[in-house]
C-alpha cells in the first residue's frame, strides 16, 4: 500500500468530504488497483469487481466524514472496501436463496478438474474453485490467508467466533487443493 | 513442534505474522515431517496464485464511469457547492484582501485631493505646453491644434480606460461587493476631475495645470483599473504575496 503521511491523509479526506472530484480522482489513482484485487477474487468475476469499485468510492464519499486518522487513508478505504465486497456476498448469497455460508464438515467428494501433475494452474479453474466455497468460508479464506487479516480481525469483520474463522479458513483450504487437484493430505503427519 | 502447533505457525506466516523464533521452529519441523512441508508449500503457492488474481487492475477507463456516479451524486453536489459558498464567504471577510484593497484606494483618493486642489486654485492663462510641437502659425490655429491633441490623447485614454472598465466591471469578481464599490466611487471622483479638468480647458485651452490635470487624472484612472484588474487576478489564484507586490507598486507610482 503506498505510504502516505498524516498530514496529507487528512488534507485529502477533506478535500473528499467538500465533494472535491480531483482529490477524488487522486485516491482512485492511488488505491484503485488494490481495491479491484480485493473484489475480484472476492466477487469472482471482472465485472462485478468494477461495480463494486464504482460503488465503494461513492460509499468512501458518504462515509469519510468518520475517517478521523486514525489509521492511514487506504487502510480506512481498504477495510471499507472489503466490508462493502462481503455485504455484497451476502445479499447475493440472500437473492440466490443460498443459505449455505459456511462449509460442512461433511464435504461431499469433488473430483480435481487440473491435472495433479500439471505445474501451472490455469487461472479459470482456481476462479472457478474459490466460487464454489460456500460465500462466508470464502471471505474468511481470502481474508485470512490473501489479504493477510489474523484470525480474530476477521472475525471481527465476519461477526462469527474467532475459532469459527479458524475451522472455515482450514476447510477452504482443503477443499481448494482438493478442487484444483492438489490434496497434499496423503502425507503422515507427527 | 507438533504438527498441529506447525499449523498454527503455518497460519500466522500466512498473515505475516510469525516471530522469528517460531519461525525458526516451524522451519525445523518442516525439514523432518513432509506432509507438512507439503501442506506449508502448497498453502503459499495458493496464497501467491490467488494474489495474482485480479492484479491486472480495472479498465483504464473505470475512473470516468466512477467520476460520473460521484458527480450525478446529489449529496456530492451539494457538498461541493457548499465548499465552493465557503470559499466564496472566507474571501469576501479576508482582511488582508480588505486591507490591500483599501491601500489601493487611499493612495488614488489621496492623490485626487491633490489633484482637484490644484485645480480649484489654478493660477491664470500661462504658456502652452502642447504648442511647442504644434506647426500652427497663429492664435486661432494654435488653440485648435492644442484642443485637437488633447482630444486625440483624451481618445486614447478613453479607448483603453473603456476596455480596462470592461474587464474590471466582470460580475464574477472575487473582490468583496464593498470594497468594489469604494473602487467604483473613487473611480467617480477621477472622472468629475476628468471633467473638471476639461472645463478649465474649455475656459483657458492653454492652461498648463488644466493640461497635466486633465492627462495626471487620465493616469490616475487607466493606473486605478489597471491595479483594480491584476488585484482581482491575483485574488483569484488566491496570491496574498502578488496582491500586496500590486498595493506596493502602487504606493511608489
Amino acid at each position: 500500500m503506498p505510504v502516505t503521511s498524516h498530514a496529507a491523509d487528512m488534507r485529502l479526506a477533506a478535500r473528499c468530504r467538500a465533494g472535491d472530484l480531483a482529490a477524488f480522482e487522486e485516491l482512485y489513482r492511488v488505491h484503485s488497483a488494490r481495491l479491484y484485487a480485493v473484489a475480484y477474487r472476492m466477487l469472482g468475476h471482472a465485472e462485478d469487481a468494477e461495480d463494486m469499485l464504482q460503488e465503494i468510492f461513492l460509499l468512501a464519499f458518504r462515509k469519510m466524514a468518520s475517517f478521523k486518522g486514525d489509521a492511514s487513508l487506504g487502510t480506512w478505504l481498504y477495510r471499507l472496501g472489503v466490508n462493502a465486497c462481503l455485504d455484497r456476498l451476502r445479499s447475493k448469497a440472500r437473492r440466490n436463496d443460498q443459505h449455505t455460508e459456511w462449509l460442512d464438515d461433511d464435504l461431499p467428494p469433488v473430483r480435481a478438474r487440473t491435472d495433479v501433475g500439471g505445474a501451472v494452474l490455469h487461472r479459470l479453474d482456481l476462479e472457478r474453485a474459490l466460487r464454489e466455497l460456500p460465500p462466508g468460508c470464502r471471505a474468511a479464506f481470502l481474508l485470512h490467508d490473501v489479504e493477510g487479516f489474523e484470525h480474530r480481525e476477521v472475525a471481527t469483520m465476519l461477526g462469527i467466533a474467532e475459532g469459527t474463522s479458524k475451522s472455515q479458513v482450514h476447510k477452504a483450504r482443503l477443499r481448494l487443493r482438493s478442487l484444483l487437484g492438489r490434496d497434499t493430505t496423503g502425507g503422515t503427519r507427527a | 513442534m507438533k504438527c498441529q502447533d506447525a499449523e498454527q505457525a503455518l497460519d500466522a506466516r500466512l498473515t505475516g505474522t510469525l516471530s522469528r523464533e517460531d519461525a525458526d521452529a516451524l522451519d525445523a519441523h518442516l525439514i523432518g515431517c513432509p506432509a507438512c512441508r507439503a501442506a506449508e508449500t502448497e498453502a503459499r503457492r495458493l496464497q501467491a496464485d490467488l494474489r495474482r488474481l485480479g492484479s491486472e487492475g480495472p479498465s483504464p477507463r473505470l475512473w470516468e464511469r466512477v467520476s460520473a456516479r460521484l458527480d450525478a451524486d446529489p449529496e456530492f453536489q451539494r457538498a461541493g457547492a457548499a465548499a465552493s459558498a465557503r470559499d466564496d464567504r472566507h474571501r469576501g471577510v479576508d482582511w488582508r484582501w480588505v486591507a490591500l484593497a483599501a491601500a489601493l484606494i487611499i493612495v488614488v483618493a489621496g492623490s485626487l485631493v491633490g489633484l482637484r486642489r490644484s485645480l480649484d486654485t489654478a493660477p491664470g492663462p500661462t504658456a502652452p505646453t502642447v504648442a511647442t510641437t504644434s506647426p500652427a502659425d497663429t492664435p486661432g490655429d494654435l488653440v485648435g491644434a492644442i484642443e485637437s491633441e488633447l482630444d486625440l490623447a483624451a481618445r486614447h485614454y478613453e479607448n483603453a480606460i473603456a476596455g480596462l472598465e470592461r474587464v474590471a466591471s466582470d460580475g464574477d469578481s472575487p473582490i468583496d461587493p464593498a470594497v468594489m464599490a469604494t473602487v467604483r466611487e473613487n473611480l467617480e471622483i477621477i472622472d468629475q476631475a476628468i471633467d473638471d479638468s476639461r472645463q478649465a480647458l474649455r475656459t483657458d485651452p492653454q492652461s498648463q495645470i488644466a493640461q497635466e490635470s486633465l492627462f495626471d487624472a487620465f493616469r490616475r484612472k487607466v493606473a486605478l483599473l489597471q491595479d483594480t484588474i491584476a488585484l482581482m487576478n491575483e485574488m483569484r489564484k488566491g496570491n496574498p504575496a502578488g496582491a500586496t507586490a500590486i498595493a506596493s507598486g502602487l504606493n511608489k507610482g
